[in-house]
């Protein structure tokens, strides 16, 4: 229970970090409410993080770090990786492949409905002009979404279509916010293209 | 090999190899089969470690855990008592059912079982029949009377690829460590096992004093390769056979006879060259794996 | 298989009815004491096709777990702001000493996942399903709670928030006498049996069901027992979960 700034010791769940009237408990670690202590909720090394200088509460924070936490899972805000699945009226589906760097072990479902595709003329979008089936998708959540699916946008210039495949099966080459080009015939194809840097 | 792989995606320092990975697979894999190396490491033709261990479960007559990477496989071995039929008195039955229990592999679940899990199993009961691995006749305990039924389990504990090449090993290794117990009439006809202080001194005459191996015939041993253009792939992982989708497997006996090849379908025509490399691979793991049976049989026997 | 339809039967003897427990001072057949646990092998990431997993062995009772997940909801669920716990139970056809159809075993499943609901924190992965699933390999009595503290191994294995562990442990009432960690021939002669689940640092009891005929003495007794073995147990799975992190630093 003494665990003291800067040392790491292994810990499991359940096992008590400290009292909550020394400490915030961070990532990894909960207060229970029927004593105020502190207990790990994660194995890992608990780390104690000293109190940023001039921030609010003048607490050490502990936290478990190091540990082998769960699978990346979307979450509102999270920046997504996904691929096109179907391209409807309405909206598209797409499994998310990526949560912000990391892969995910299995995909989960998301869709980009017509309003949520770009910033501007949000009633005019196309969705057959935006994406097509097999296009990879840069997007932001926008919500847990409903029971099936994630909500996602893409109404942000660096948001859109990042890989696509052309016609003859080539990776096409964006040449504005809404063509991407086949580098063997030269056919231009309509997208919701991001923004490259 | 992390940076090469990145390369020319215009979507570079975004995302993790990983990431790279699960989106681009097969440019991923090519990548690196220019290099004839695996991302696991290991050359396009050498199989993954393979590990055998035998008696791992104390409820069943045989069994064997085996191990090709991080597929796993469990056979177990268990005599039951039958009337044989009347078209053939001398004969007992196998019965080879293949598992895939939901913690093998994220997409089985329960109540869905996975689809590949029969045809695997035909796949075994064909290898195992045709091989001539046992012979049925020395499954007979008392001529049109009793047999043993011989019921094989084999489980997929962790599905990572090979599949059958792992369950078939798993399997032959299992018969080779079966263990017939001993038995006896009882007043009621019922065959029954004589154990403990029993046996010094049986109060019936033992039915199968002389049999308590089975005599294994050719013993098949496979191998799978994935093909994808010019290149073969042996024991590929799961990852690898998802991706490249030309599967191509080959079932030899213990004298390198060909017993069956598989080819279920996929893009890649086999051509006859091919299907030879293949056979070749094959060659080379027979040995292999029947280095890996007899020193676990022979380290048992030290025990 | 043409041959499913034949019918077998197994040569081992049906099991004598056993007198020696109705004994006071009888001897169990593994020469454990009465209030001895049979010792405890576990380990952790068994199954790598699984985001955790864990193998646990008490005797001839043999589990493997395997934790899928935080992954999308299936069937047609209903949206929920916290998430989901699924547990399933199965066993191997050679699992008993008579060769069974291997099945689910829905009682089993159901009190897996009360046993373990309590402890693992719902909020943290909203939305989504934790899919829990064990394979009994070998059934040699014990089962339920061997497999619930496999099962809260491999959820602190697959890194899924839980407030503590959970460890389990049953006990079976047999004539005057009680007797800790049953074997599957002491269950089959049991008069009462009792189990608990518990978080054994926040010293809280997530299951309990007792069967049979008690008298209130006895269950007082049952129960310390069990929360004393829990305790230790949980210890045991500390040390597996700490030998783990530390090979993977």
């Amino acid at each position: 229970m003494a665990i003291e700034t800067g040392e790491e010791t292994l810990v499991t769940p359940g096992e008590v970090l400290g009292d909550s009237s020394d400490l915030i408990a961070g990532r990894g670690a909960y207060v229970a409410h029927h004593n105020g202590k502190i207990y790990s909720s994660l194995t890992g090394r608990c780390s104690i993080v000293p109190p940023l200088p001039g921030s609010s509460d003048q607490k050490p924070k502990v936290e478990i770090v190091g540990h082998k936490a769960h699978g990346a899972v979307p979450e509102p805000g999270s920046v997504v990786i996904a691929r096109v699945t179907k391209v409807m009226a309405k909206m598209v589906s797409a499994d998310i492949m990526c949560v912000g760097p990391k892969a995910v072990k299995e995909k989960f479902t998301g869709i980009i409905r017509q309003q949520d595709v770009r910033a501007s003329e949000i009633d005019k979008v196309d969705m057959y002009l935006s994406f097509h089936p097999g296009d990879i998708v840069r997007a932001v959540v926008l919500s847990l979404g409903d029971a099936r699916a994630y909500y996602l946008s893409t109404a942000k210039n660096e948001l859109g279509v990042v890989s696509a495949q052309s016609i003859a099966g080539a990776t096409m080459v964006p040449i504005s916010w809404t063509e991407m080009q086949c580098p063997l015939t030269g056919q231009i194809e309509q997208r919701k293209v991001a923004k490259v840097n | 090999m992390a940076e090469k792989a990145t390369e020319k995606t215009g979507m570079e320092g975004e995302m993790e190899v990983d990431a790279y990975r699960r989106l681009f697979p097969l440019p991923f894999y090519e990548r690196h089969l220019l290099d004839s190396l695996r991302p696991d490491g290991r050359p396009l033709s050498r199989s993954r470690d393979t590990s055998l261990s035998l008696g791992a479960v104390s409820s069943a007559d045989g069994s064997a855990l085996v191990k090709f990477g991080d597929t796993t496989m469990l056979a177990a071995i268990k005599l039951e008592v039958m009337t044989p039929s009347k078209e053939s008195p001398d004969e007992g039955c196998l019965g080879i059912e293949f598992h895939m229990p939901p913690i093998c592999s994220p997409i089985v679940r329960p109540g869905k079982p996975a689809e590949i899990a029969p045809v695997i199993s035909k796949q075994l009961e064909d290898a195992i029949l045709s091989s001539g691995l046992i012979n049925l006749k020395e499954l007979s305990l008392i001529s049109g009377k009793a047999a043993w039924m011989t019921y094989v389990d084999i489980y997929c504990l962790n599905a990572d690829g090979s599949l059958f090449d792992a369950a078939l090993f798993a399997a032959v290794a299992a018969f080779s460590h079966l263990q017939i117990p001993l038995v006896s009439l009882s007043e009621g006809g019922r065959v029954i096992t004589v154990s403990g202080e029993n046996l010094d001194n049986p109060a019936k005459e033992l039915v199968n004093k002389d049999k308590r191996n089975l005599t294994l015939h050719s013993i098949p041993f496979s191998l799978t390769c994935v093909l994808h253009k010019n290149y073969i792939l042996a024991d590929p992982t799961a990852e690898e056979e998802s991706i490249m989708e030309t599967l191509l497997t080959v079932v030899l006996d213990s004298s390198s006879q060909l017993i069956s090849l598989y080819k279920p379908g996929g893009s890649v025509l086999a051509f006859k060259t091919t299907v030879q490399d293949c056979i070749s691979h094959t060659r080379k793991r027979v040995k292999e794996l029947q280095k890996i049976l007899s020193e676990a049989l022979s380290d048992m026997e030290i025990d | 298989m043409s041959t499913a339809a034949t019918t077998t039967y197994s040569p081992s003897p049906a099991k004598k009815q056993q007198t020696i427990f109705k004994d006071l001072d009888w001897v169990r057949s593994d020469g454990r004491g009465f209030q001895q646990c049979r010792p405890a092998f576990l380990r952790t990431g068994a199954t790598s096709a699984a985001s955790g997993s864990a193998y646990a062995e008490f005797g001839n009772t043999k589990v493997i777990v395997s934790v899928f997940g935080p992954r999308e909801s299936k069937k047609a669920m209903m949206y929920s702001d916290i998430g989901r716990l699924n547990c399933n139970i199965s066993y191997t056809t050679f699992s008993t000493s008579i060769r069974v159809q291997g099945s689910d075993n829905k009682e089993f499943s159901a009190m897996l996942h009360k046993a373990l609901e309590g402890a693992i924190i719902l909020e943290s992965f909203p939305k989504t399903t934790v899919d829990v699933f064990a394979l009994v390999l070998e059934s040699g009595g014990s089962d339920l709670p061997v497999i619930i503290s496999c099962a809260s191994l491999a959820l602190a294995d697959a890194g899924i928030m839980m407030y503590d562990i959970v460890s389990s442990v049953s006990v079976t009432c047999i004539g005057k006498n009680l007797i800790i960690d049953p074997t599957s021939e002491e269950e089959d002669h049991r008069d009462g049996s009792f189990l608990i689940s518990c978080m054994p640092s926040r010293n809280e009891v997530t299951q309990l069901t007792l069967t049979g005929e008690w008298t209130t003495a006895k269950v007082h007794e049952a129960m310390e027992l069990c929360i004393d073995a829990c305790s230790k147990l949980g210890d045991i799975m500390r040390s597996c979960l700490k030998e783990t992190a530390s090979t993977l630093q």
